[in-house]
């Protein structure tokens, strides 16, 4: 997105008759991108999808409150991660799992879903992703899978650059000892 | 080691994940169309009433317990009632002063009685 485009949503959200019309421009920017990276953290389609609801019901609902100081992708992907972390926290809680066995949890979630159609190979992936702590996990999603640079993460994780470098050096390590193991 | 690499440079850019048919086609509809019409009219402004309120809640408590304060505490001074070991009357009573005020005066009346006694004794035995 162009920075002129982004201050002129931006100055559009202030303005009671532009609101809406601004907003929807910014869902058709971000949804699909926010999709697939709430997906990658609670793996199911059916809660990504309340999520991704709830994450632009939430920036629509507290749009006064955004002024423009931090990139509109910094503030979406910041509510849509505190959204999936909450819902996995609740989901824990709900289910009486503890956190060690989160990630038992999870794999057994994503074994019966039927919107996950991986081979052996990409199910002992996710199996290593999920081992991974919950911040190098989120670290590894953002820059494996969706690309992001360091800058960018780590305005949305509020992380230095240096940490996030080192924080994806071990969860890359990690995952290819634990794909070696296993294969 | 090298294996490890090609495996995730192997899984690189593949996506195991998948959406129901034509999910993403309709999805900017479907979430706007989720939404309140106006959020604005969701957050209700904070009127001064509002603001002012807390304060007002709190004086009336302050009030209250200086009612109740006067209400319990303040008659039993007012009555003189001193069973309280933490309550010292210090009053005097008006009556007391005038009284002593009296006794000094009867007093002084007798001592000059006695000292005008005392005289016409010494002048008299003097005399004889």
């Amino acid at each position: 997105m162009q920075s002129y485009k982004e201050e002129e949503i931006v100055t559009s959200l202030h303005d009671p008759a532009k609101r809406r019309e601004a907003f929807a421009w910014i869902v058709s920017a971000y949804s699909e991108k926010l999709y697939w990276h709430i997906r990658k953290i609670v793996l199911s389609h059916e809660d990504t999808n309340d999520l991704l609801q709830n994450t632009f019901l939430k920036a629509w609902m507290n749009i006064d409150l955004f002024r423009g100081e931090a990139k509109l992708s910094t503030w979406l992907y910041k509510i849509a991660i505190n959204e999936s972390i909450t819902f996995l926290n609740k989901q824990r809680a709900a289910n009486n799992v503890s956190i060690d066995d989160m990630d038992v949890f999870l794999l057994e979630q994503l074994k019966s879903d039927v919107y996950f159609d991986g081979d052996e190979l990409q199910m002992k992936l996710q199996k290593a992703i999920l081992s991974l702590p919950e911040k190098q996990r989120l670290v590894f999603n953002m820059k494996y899978y969706e690309e992001m640079k360091y800058e960018e993460i780590s305005e949305i994780l509020g992380t230095s650059v240096g940490a996030l470098k080192a924080s994806y050096h071990h969860a890359v390590k990690k995952i290819e000892e634990f794909l070696t193991r296993e294969l | 080691m090298k294996k490890e690499e090609n495996n995730l440079d192997r899984l690189k850019g593949t996506n195991p994940f998948i959406v129901p048919e034509g999910y993403m086609d309709g999805l900017v509809e479907r979430i706007m169309d989720q939404l309140p019409e106006n959020q604005a009219e969701e957050v209700r402004p904070i009127s001064l009433m509002d603001r002012v309120r807390p304060w007002l809640y709190m004086a009336a408590v302050f009030a209250g317990l200086g009612l109740f304060f006067k209400a319990i505490v303040g008659d039993e001074v007012s009555n003189g009632n001193t069973a309280d070991s933490l309550i010292v009357n210090t009053e005097v009573p008006v009556e007391s002063l005038n009284a002593i005020e009296l006794e000094d005066e009867e007093y002084l009346e007798y001592l000059e009685i006695q000292y005008a006694n005392y005289l016409m004794n010494e002048e008299l035995a003097y005399s004889e």
